[in-house]
């Protein structure tokens, strides 16, 4: 199992590998879905209508490809860091093969219409089960890795990779709380606005503990080695460590504004939500000046660009969240497509932007060889960049445009638009949308050919030394 | 040196995290869905409507339809009362959702009639021809009951066998129906909330036959799904030789006839287009 | 001033001690080479160490 360098490396390219088929499998659904919603005729039911498919893409994007990639690039980190290889290959073999089973299992499930509806805690109870035997074999794996470690100080992509193994862990467990009446079925254990404040709490760490940490924790490792220059500052990655980490957890209710959930909750989420800005900055700060005098690396060096491009719409994105946490503005554009545009800014510009810089990195390091052509990475990086610009683009007009025509009054104050009048408007918007995905998915498929032609060549150039 | 030590690191980073954790999630379990907040006309579903809402769950529909209405005037203005914590205390899990592709369906139950629902959900394109509503023609099948009992149980809902008894023959789509049909509707804010008519009714445009081009096409989008396009009547009736007065046909289309199935457009419509659509309806006959 | 908002400051001003005792520790001179070592270290990590214990 152990490589030459001592480490266990084959699992990495393991979970690395299926988390970019689980990748494939989010955006190929994202794209139907997205048609669905442009072109109703595309719904055919029961299994394949918008109703069923959307949880199945967000499932398969954040749990198998954000999770997956996660696995394996704890596991990468977690063996360097602490200079010492991984604590139990074995348990990592098995975890990667349980992985695939549950987003194999989930993907079914949810298209029989096995579901328990709060988003991104959909699955019902026993594969939810099995997802919690994953974490918690994962969990022991990295912890122990860390306990017997040979480097004394933790860097502080360890800490984060720690924060999340616990926050998921405690996410997990309290939002999927049920009662089981059958083994497909089961009912939320809390009820109404309990339920509801419960889920957001879940839902909005969900962002902090899946889409923010982890990818920080391979943003902080990964950005030093493709540059060859330490981070600008560790100790002010410490003080936002502490600060991201507290602060989160008491912003949930900023997707309950307006609703019937107590006003002091909802403010405190408002004010939390705005002081996030600062650790959420203070990451992005340390991301630009590790550059000082590097910026050259930006044309030179495309690992770079697509980190320091993931870390800029991490910014962006930190500054978009807080705004939309305002009540006033909140009252505007919640429930509006403006949201989506929010969302994948950060999982299509953020979180995916660093970890095809990580795969980019370590792959041709797994299989001893080059990456099989910088000329497809770069266009890789263009069209990836091009969809999602021209994805949450669309949607922040449509959803401004939306909610000016909901909010639009005759005269003698009745409202000027039905419903289905402001929506009708926004068909041209989702064409546009289908299409920036269409984009994004070519360069997902480049981004695909390139990583299987360099593995590929790598196989050919063993075989043929061993000849 | 915490930096140096995992497991205390770990507990630590547990114990940051759980003070917003406290705070913001658990101790609000002491104050939201507090019995002083209880209102009694709210009841917990029949068997034949916790199994419609399993069907919403399953279908989906949450993905595209939430259930609350926020006090903001372009909410209630649409949909109706405002949503209040204690009409969702029997809601395991809550549907409040997170995105609008449709309208709004908290306060859905008693805007149609049955009928209405059952040709929307067949077939959402015949009733509002640029929905991008998926059909759902195919809950046409029997309703699985065989976990019915058991799911009242869990919930601790109360039922008779009588009421297990009357789910017999049923299809899914009586059941999902029937949940439409209870959704916001167990506090009575449509009689509190209804548009009053004030004033006198005199149709500002009577006889003025260059608002007929607009009024007909209000009435295509609002009114041609249940009284057909032809005014024939369909989940309405006829339209055609109108002999009441234009009064009359106002206040019927302003505040609606709640009892019989016709909803009240005076909020969508406003008193000047509710007037252009009175002028066309007068104008249509037999021939 | 009620008894609850004197409570929420005090909270409020344990929490903001909280922040500053992190930040000063984190910035006194004794911790500043301690803080900033770590980000040397990792730049050397293609081979683990051989020996069994952490150094020191
Ligand atoms: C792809 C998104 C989508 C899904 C999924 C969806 N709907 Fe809709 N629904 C709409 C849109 C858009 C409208 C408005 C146009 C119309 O009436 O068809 C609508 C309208 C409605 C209305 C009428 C609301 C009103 O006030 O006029 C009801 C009732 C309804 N849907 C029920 C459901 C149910 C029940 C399901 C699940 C079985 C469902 N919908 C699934 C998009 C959706
Ligand atoms: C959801 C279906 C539905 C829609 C949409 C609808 N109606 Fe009706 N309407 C009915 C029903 C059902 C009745 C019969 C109510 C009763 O008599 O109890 C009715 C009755 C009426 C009546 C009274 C008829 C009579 O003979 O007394 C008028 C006038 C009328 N509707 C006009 C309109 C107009 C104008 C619109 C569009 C702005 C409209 N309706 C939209 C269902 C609908
Ligand atoms: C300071 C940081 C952030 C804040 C305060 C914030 C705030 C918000 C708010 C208020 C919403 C709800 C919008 C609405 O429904 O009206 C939202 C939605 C969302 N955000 Fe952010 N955001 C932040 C960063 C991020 C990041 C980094 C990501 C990474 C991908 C992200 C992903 C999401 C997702 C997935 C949703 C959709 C949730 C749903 O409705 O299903 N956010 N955010």
């Amino acid at each position: 199992m152990n490589q030459q360098e001592g480490y266990a490396d084959d699992i990495v390219k393991g979970f690395v590998i299926w988390s970019m088929v689980w990748g494939l499998v989010a955006v190929l659904v994202g794209v139907f879905i997205s048609f669905q919603i442009a072109f109703p005729q595309l719904n055919f039911p029961p299994y394949l209508t918008y109703g069923r498919l959307r949880p199945i893409h967000t499932n398969a994007g954040i749990f198998g490809w954000g999770i997956g990639s996660f696995m394996a690039f704890f596991i990468y980190i977690t063996q360097r860091l602490t200079r010492t290889s991984l604590w139990s290959p074995g348990l990592a073999k098995a975890q990667l093969w349980l992985f695939n089973v549950v987003i194999a299992l989930a993907a079914v499930t949810l298209a029989m219409g096995m579901n328990r509806s709060k988003e991104y805690a959909e699955l019902e109870w026993p594969v939810a089960s099995l997802v919690v035997v994953l974490w918690v074999i994962f969990a022991v794996n990295i912890v122990m890795t860390i306990v017997k470690r040979r480097e004394e100080q933790m860097y502080i992509s360890l800490w984060y990779i720690l924060a999340t193994l616990v926050g998921v862990a405690v996410l997990y467990l309290v939002n999927n709380a049920s009662i089981p009446v059958s083994l497909t079925k089961s009912y939320s254990a809390y009820a109404g606005a309990n339920d509801a404040n419960v889920q957001w709490w879940y839902g909005h760490n969900a962002v902090a503990m899946v889409l923010t940490t982890p990818p920080l924790a391979i943003f902080y490792y990964f950005l030093p080695k493709a540059t060859g220059v330490p981070i600008y500052s560790h100790r002010m990655g410490v003080i936002a460590f502490w600060s991201l980490i507290f602060m989160y957890l008491w912003t949930g209710a900023h997707h309950l504004l307006w609703a019937p959930v107590p006003d002091w909750v909802q403010t405190l989420a408002m004010a939390f939500s705005v002081m996030l800005i600062a650790p959420s900055w203070a990451a992005v700060f340390n991301g630009y000046f590790s550059m000082n005098g590097q910026w050259h690396q930006m044309r030179e060096n495309y690992l770079v660009k697509f980190l320091i491009f993931g870390i800029t719409f991490y910014g962006l994105q930190t500054l978009q969240g807080p705004s939309q946490s305002i009540r006033t503005f909140s009252a505007f554009i919640h429930f509006t497509d403006w949201v989506p545009g929010h969302v994948h800014m950060g999982t299509l510009g953020w979180v995916s932007l660093v970890l095809f810089a990580a795969i980019y990195y370590t792959i041709p390091r797994l299989y001893h060889t080059e990456i099989y052509s910088v000329g497809l990475a770069n266009v890789h990086f263009w069209l990836v960049l091009t969809g999602q610009l021209i994805f949450s683009i669309t949607m922040w007009i449509a959803g401004v445009q939306q909610a000016a025509m909901l909010n639009a009054t005759n005269p003698d104050g009745s409202l000027h638009y039905s419903f289905i009048e402001t929506m009708v408007e926004l068909y041209p918007y989702w064409h546009m949308r289908a299409l920036g995905g269409v984009i994004y998915l070519a360069g997902l498929l480049v981004f695909l050919y390139n990583i299987y032609q360099t593995i590929a060549g790598a196989k050919t150039q063993a075989v043929a030394q061993r000849a | 040196m915490i930096e140096k030590k995992p497991i205390i690191f770990l507990l630590l980073a547990t114990a940051t995290i759980l003070v917003g954790t406290i705070i913001t999630m658990v101790l609000p379990f002491r104050w939201i869905n507090d019995p002083k907040l209880a209102i009694a006309s709210v009841k917990p579903y029949t068997p034949l409507q916790l199994e419609g809402r399993d069907i919403y769950i399953r279908e989906g529909c949450n993905n595209c339809h939430t259930q609350t209405v926020r006090p903001l005037l372009s909410d209630t203005e649409r949909y109706g009362e405002y949503s209040k914590s204690g009409e969702f205390v029997y809601d395991q899990p809550f549907l409040w959702g997170s995105r609008r592709n449709g309208p709004d369906l908290a306060r859905i139950g008693g805007k149609y009639p049955d009928a209405w629902h059952v040709k929307h959900m067949k077939d959402p394109r015949a009733m509002v021809p640029r929905s991008n509503m998926p059909s759902y023609d195919f809950l046409n099948r029997p309703l699985d009951t065989s976990l019915s009992e058991k799911k009242m149980k869990a919930l601790k809902f109360p039922y008779t066998p009588a009421d297990i008894q009357a789910l017999q023959g049923k299809s899914e789509m009586d059941a999902i129906i029937a949940y439409m049909q209870k959704v916001g509707n167990d506090i009575p804010w449509r009689k509190t909330g209804k548009t009053e008519v004030l004033g006198e009714l005199k149709n500002p445009f009577q006889d003025n036959m260059s608002v007929l081009p607009e009024g007909q096409k209000l009435y295509a989008e609002h009114c041609a799904q249940c009284h057909g396009i032809e005014l024939k009547g369909e989940v309405g009736p006829d339209l055609r030789d109108m002999d009441q007065p234009d009064s009359k046909v106002f206040a019927t289309i302003y505040s609606g006839i709640a009892a019989g199935g016709m909803p009240a457009f005076g909020d969508t419509l406003g008193k000047e287009r509710t007037w252009k659509v009175v002028t066309y309806l007068k104008s249509v006959h037999k021939h | 001033m009620d008894s609850a908002s004197i409570y929420y400051l005090g909270v409020t001003l344990i929490l903001f001690l909280a922040f500053a005792a992190i930040v000063a520790r984190t910035y006194s001179k004794r911790h500043r080479d301690k803080g900033e070592e770590p980000k040397f270290r990792m730049m050397d990590d293609d081979k683990p160490k051989k020996d069994d214990h952490p150094e020191n």
